[in-house]
């Protein structure tokens, strides 16, 4: 029974990547019947995820939008401001996870090397100026305009 | 496509660090609130073990209270300098901000040596934590307390020396203080319930 459900598995991976080009989803909201916010974002989503802070009217916000028609942006677009990219996560996660194993099994050198390990990453990380950055309104409106393009061509598929 | 924080426009990147500033602070507030159900569930494991002696040591046998009146001066007068050094900071004077760090610093090691003194002798009159139900819970809670403190140290060590360095007393390195000053006197707090509860509470 489980061979079965494996070679399902299988058999779907396999499809979604041998589909053709034009069975990828640019949309965001395949089915046209996505109720919430997430739906409303392009396909792939942008590293940003929301061009401009979504105004809440409810639940199912896109829903009701389909039906009243999406409210005039209130405001400009804005740079948004995001993290870097930082490794310090993972690194004192596996940190975290050398220590507990070798404090459970009696490794005392492997707990001074974690704990040496994260103490260096954390005074690394607090001594890094450069976390964060901002997208600029050029490339929101780029990609706003290239959404809207591939919306229309998809509308005028159907 | 992007640009850095360090070239942004001046008012906005103004606005967003003390947007973040705050941020920070609260997450440091939120942090101390979950240390706080550590500590309390360690007093209430404690308060339901503490006459569990097994035939062992009572605390008003092992427990010398001047050795531990003199843990609770050296931590409290730390909150003090301290609290001086939070008071220079905000007036950016920043040799006066180092000196009571250093200050507060020496006094942080003082404490965890007297403990770590404390504990040793403990284990070697054989009132180690494996005898009794009693101390596992003794060692427990006070060894979290110790370890709290000697991160603050080498929290408080490395936030010296930045400090110290090309940043001085930028509005980063205030709300660094700021932390760790809820930090410190949040685990003084600790100890005065320590003292008082576990302590005086088993010698009284």
């Amino acid at each position: 029974m489980w061979l079965v459900r494996l070679s399902n598995f299988v058999f779907a991976a396999f499809d979604a990547v041998n589909k053709k080009p034009d069975a990828l989803d640019l949309t965001g909201d395949n089915w046209g019947s996505g109720r919430t916010l997430e739906w409303s974002l392009p396909s792939p989503v942008p590293h940003y995820n929301f061009a401009r802070l979504p105004v809440v009217r409810g639940l199912d916000t896109f829903h009701i939008e389909k039906e009243l028609g999406r409210p005039a942006p209130l405001a400009e677009l804005e740079p948004i401001h995001m993290p870097k990219y930082s490794a310090i996560g993972p690194v004192l996660g596996a940190c975290a996870l050398v220590i507990g194993f070798a404090l459970v099994w009696h490794i005392w050198w492997a707990v001074v090397a974690g704990m040496i390990v994260s103490f260096f990453a954390l005074v690394h990380r607090s001594a890094n100026l450069d976390v964060d950055f901002y997208v600029t309104v050029e490339e929101i409106r780029a990609d706003e305009e290239a959404f809207a393009k591939r919306l229309a061509a998809a509308q005028a598929a159907e | 496509m992007s640009y850095d924080t360090m070239h942004a426009p001046v008012a906005h990147s103004e606005e967003h660090e003390h947007h973040q500033q705050e941020t920070t602070i609260f997450g440091f507030w939120v942090y101390l609130m979950t240390d706080c159900i550590i500590f309390g569930t360690l007093f209430a494991v404690f308060a339901t073990l503490c006459h569990h002696f097994a035939g062992g040591p009572t605390g008003k046998e092992l427990f010398d209270i001047k050795n531990v009146e003199i843990e609770t001066a050296i931590l409290l007068l730390s909150s003090i300098t301290y609290g001086f050094a939070s008071i220079n900071a905000h007036k950016k004077n920043k040799g006066a901000v180092l000196v009571w760090l250093l200050l507060t610093f020496i006094l942080g090691v003082s404490f965890v040596t007297l403990e770590i003194k404390e504990f040793h002798e403990l284990v070697a009159r054989g009132a180690g934590p494996d005898q009794s139900a009693f101390l596992s819970s003794f060692f427990t809670l006070v060894g979290t307390h110790g370890l709290h403190v000697t991160i603050g140290l080498i929290w408080m060590f490395v936030l010296f020396f930045q400090i110290m360095g090309k940043q001085g007393l930028s509005s980063r390195m205030q709300t660094k203080l700021t932390c760790l000053s809820l930090f410190w006197h949040f685990l003084d707090i600790v100890w005065i319930c320590v003292f008082s509860f576990v302590y005086l509470g088993s010698v009284v």
